[in-house]
């Protein structure tokens, strides 16, 4: 499978305020990545400079093989994006915007757009400075989808709607991945929704790429331990691949980034203690990766 | 529909440049009738207010060009850029050569390569929309404010200059082609990553959505609105928040001193400083500084929320005022210095004894003060209600003109001093009740 | 067929358990419990993705390592199976499997509240007979 994007040691700095550093990453066609980090860990900056919006200092940055800062009109054909808090020509009616927006491409769905503002409700003779930031985005959304791109980038697109709505656009993410082979990338702090329609996860943190893999892996090799030591000494533990640890008498929590059930067998081993082990959901994982 | 279709359609129902173009078209037949009719009186006259009209009218095609350069798609859809400033140049060359065209077969007074050049001055101005840094939407208005006094009182003498002199003709048209050519290449690659594209960005006209590397760079003035006391105090905090708009006052200190050098030598000369009361400088740069000081109050009571901090309404509002009036007044002080006492100094020293120099400088005070309150209040009406106060600044100010009023006897100084207090205290009780009943 | 797949899957995306994992587990369970009979059609990947409201790779990868595991069976043109064969061995396995896991989640509280084996041993029998009587 070809990689639809390819981020290589990619920096990024405004004056002395380091945004990305060396920030790697291979998207392979048909993914559905999804892109977590507090505020300000560089989400937004990641993917302007993926899209060509921002020059990256350093690095390599592809995207369907072009160099991001010199897309080919091909390439930009096939390329749909949300972006965050912006606000189209505020005069224009909804439904000329997206005559507008429509005539940039060689390909249009139009059968697909009006079947979206008719699911969504969204009123086409409406001025678009009328809309409410819940519709603006839905509309906004609308427009990516329009020209039937082969990768979508949405940049926070849930934050201003509402849960129906929310629910709506991972079917609509689903429908779109299911019907043709379409790359996924979305950056977001919801990490529920992460899980329904992600397949892959790539954290960012203060600017660089902690983790990036398969949900599924991810929730299985990161796992809470808890151990109860009744004799009172708790064997020392080591740090190979522990995210946190918290010791408190005869407790201690370890939170491991590789588990496994042969490491429970030889940790059961070696403390003599009792060992639970938990199971953390994503939203847990990215807690426990920002204590 | 192609894409250039798709980028005029955004023309389409821009309200502004309608009505403006609208007005242009009005134009032609009543100025084709004078021309039949000999009457070349009434022709001058349409064609300055036809002038008039394209200044905003430039202002607003610059806005739309630079708005849709900014625009996150730019980068993202096939042909965008391509396809916008085809549009753009299009639109300018469809109404530049038409109406220069049409104006050149007219046969009247002043040259057809005159006409000509007040098309390629707009086009000028349709430039300095995007290259001087942070003009905005709103402000717009108040260049757009500035430059129509300037060159409404103006118009002939300076028909004149490209009249007598080739090298200007010539001059300014390479230079309004050349720069359009710059300001084209420059927004075909402008990209979000670039320092000039926070300075392109027009709309909307806030710090927080000035693109993140110019962010970078811009300290942002800490309030520490809590801890100031006293009434000056609070008013010069505000002046400080304001600071982050110095850009913009700090343009036209930059720009002021070339004018000014070019109204000594051209129009009014050391002798001739307050021959023209109406049509002085003082007049002419300080009332500008009213329109956006008033324009921009608004912005001021959104910013950081001010009418949410630990203060009475009444307080917040008076201290509003008294920004504005301080603003203002130290404008007038460095205007009247750099305008009037300064050359006064360096050309005639005799000027500063004669009682009418200062009883100049004191009714331009006065003016200055009469148009901020009066702007402030029907600032307060309404936020479009601007573009009354200065159709109502600007009539009031012919007027005066028209009646020929006197300023420098001791009668007249009594006079416009009682009626500055008076009608200073009216409007600003009214615009004060108002503020306090606000809706922000 | 739209929304069946809700019927035969309950996923909680929100779990710390892999939603694929969840999949497997509950066709697993579902055969030992007699929920899916033998020779009976799974819902397609595409009709579980969009009633669950999950990725299809997700449902995809579940369905192949159930393959993979020789649970289900793959028939072409078709989609996935319970086999008639499996009737005879697997369930046994099966219910093995998930009563070995309910009796160590037993022995993990029952050590955690400092018990012994004996006093547990004791509880399951009076429990039994209650159970058992009624």
């Amino acid at each position: 499978m070809r990689n639809i994007i390819h981020l290589q040691d990619v920096r990024k700095a405004y004056g002395r305020k380091v945004i990305l550093d060396r920030v790697s990453l291979d998207v392979p066609e048909g993914m559905v990545i999804g892109l977590l980090g507090k505020n300000g860990a560089g989400k937004t900056t990641l993917l302007k400079c993926l899209l060509g919006l921002f020059k990256v200092d350093a690095g390599k940055s592809l995207v369907f093989g072009d160099d991001s800062w010199h897309l080919s009109a091909g390439v930009k054909a096939s390329i749909g994006y949300v972006p965050q808090g912006y606000r189209p020509y505020p005069w224009l009616q909804a439904g000329w915007l997206i005559e507008y927006t429509a005539s940039f491409y060689p390909q249009w769905n139009s059968a697909l757009t009006a079947k979206l503002v008719k699911d969504w409700g969204l009123d086409l003779g409406a001025r678009v400075d009328t809309f409410s930031e819940g519709e603006l985005q839905k509309l906004l959304i609308i427009l990516a989808l329009g020209h039937e791109p082969k990768l979508l980038v949405f940049d926070e697109p849930v934050a201003s709607l509402d849960p129906v709505a929310r629910r709506e656009f991972l079917k609509m993410i689903l429908d779109v991945v299911s019907e043709r082979p379409c790359t996924i990338l979305f950056s977001t702090h919801i990490t529920s929704d992460l899980e329904r329609v992600a397949d892959t996860v790539a954290v960012l943190r203060a600017g660089r790429l902690d983790l990036c893999g398969g949900i599924d892996v991810l929730k299985e090799s990161v796992k809470r331990i808890r151990f109860h030591c009744p004799a009172g000494v708790l064997p020392v533990l080591g740090d190979e691949g522990v995210i946190n640890s918290y010791v408190s008498g005869q407790q201690a929590i370890l939170t491991v980034r590789d588990y496994s059930d042969a490491r429970r067998v030889s940790l059961e081993k070696i403390s003599g203690a009792r060992v639970e082990v938990e199971d953390l959901n994503l939203e847990e994982i990215f807690l426990e990766m920002n204590r | 529909m192609t894409n250039i279709m798709g980028a005029l359609l955004l023309y389409r129902n821009r309200l502004q440049l309608l009505l403006l173009a609208a007005g242009l078209l009005f134009i032609l037949p009543f100025g084709h009738m004078a021309v039949r009719h000999q009457q070349w009186i009434l022709f001058e006259d349409l064609m300055t207010i036809w002038f008039c009209l394209w200044i905003p009218l430039a202002f607003q095609l610059g806005v739309m060009i630079k708005r849709q350069m900014v625009s996150p798609m730019a980068g993202l859809m096939p042909g965008y850029r391509a396809a916008h400033i085809v549009v753009a140049v299009v639109i300018w060359v469809f109404v530049a050569v038409l109406i220069s065209l049409w104006l050149s077969t007219v046969p009247c007074g002043v040259g057809a390569r005159v006409k000509s050049a007040w098309v390629f001055l707009c086009l000028g101005m349709y430039l300095a929309t995007i290259v001087i840094a942070y003009v905005s939407e709103r402000r717009t208005l108040f260049f757009g404010y500035g430059i129509l006094l300037f060159i409404v009182g103006h118009t002939r003498d300076f028909v004149h200059l490209l009249v007598k002199s080739d090298p200007a003709y010539y001059a300014l048209m390479g230079l309004a082609v050349c720069v359009f050519g710059c300001f084209l290449w420059r927004l075909a690659v402008l990209r979000e990553g670039m320092p000039e594209f926070g300075c392109v960005l027009s709309w909307p006209l806030h710090r927080s959505k000035t693109s993140a590397p110019v962010r970078a760079y811009i300290p942002h003035p800490v309030p520490l609105f809590a801890q100031k006391k006293g009434l000056m105090r609070r008013a010069f905090h505000w002046a400080h928040v304001e600071a982050e708009d110095i850009p913009g006052i700090a343009w036209i200190l930059v720009l002021s001193p070339f004018v000014f050098a070019a109204y000594i030598f051209y129009w009014a000369g050391p002798e001739g400083f307050y021959a023209h009361p109406y049509a002085n400088l003082l007049v002419l740069t300080v009332s500008p500084l009213a329109v956006m000081l008033c324009f921009c109050y608004r912005t001021v009571s959104f910013r950081d929320y001010a009418l949410l901090r630990p203060l009475r309404r009444q307080d917040l509002a008076v201290q509003w005022g008294c920004f504005l009036m301080v603003i203002l007044m130290a404008a007038w002080i460095f205007t009247s210095f750099l305008f009037g006492v300064l050359p006064a100094l360096v050309w005639h020293m005799r000027f500063l004894e004669a009682s009418k120099f200062w009883a100049f400088l004191l009714f331009t005070g006065i003016f200055t003060q009469m148009t901020l309150v009066c702007l402030m209040y029907v600032a307060s009406l309404k936020n479009q209600g601007m573009a009354v106060a200065i159709i109502l600044v600007y009539g009031g100010y012919k007027l005066l003109e028209a009646l020929g009023a006197p300023y420098y006897d001791l009668a007249a100084i009594v006079w416009h001093l009682g009626l500055a207090v008076g009608v200073c205290a009216c409007l600003a009780a009214m615009t004060y009740r108002r503020w306090c009943h606000e809706e922000v | 067929m739209d929304n069946n797949a809700r019927l035969y899957f309950q996923i909680s995306p929100a779990s710390g358990v892999p939603i694929y994992r969840q999949i497997y587990d509950q066709v697993k369970i579902g055969i030992a419990m007699g929920k899916f009979v033998a020779g009976e059609f799974l819902p397609s990947i595409r009709d579980v993705s969009k009633s669950l409201e999950v990725n299809p790779m997700t449902v995809s990868k579940a369905y192949s390592s159930l393959e993979k595991s020789g649970i289900i069976e793959f028939v072409r043109g078709q989609g996935m199976r319970i086999p008639v064969k499996a009737e005879g061995a697997a369930p046994v396995d099966v219910h093995q499997e998930r009563l070995t896991l309910l009796i160590k989640e037993v022995i993990n509280s029952a050590q955690q509240l400092s018990l012994d084996e004996e006093s547990v041993v004791q509880k399951l029998r009076a429990i039994w007979e209650d159970v058992h009587h009624a």
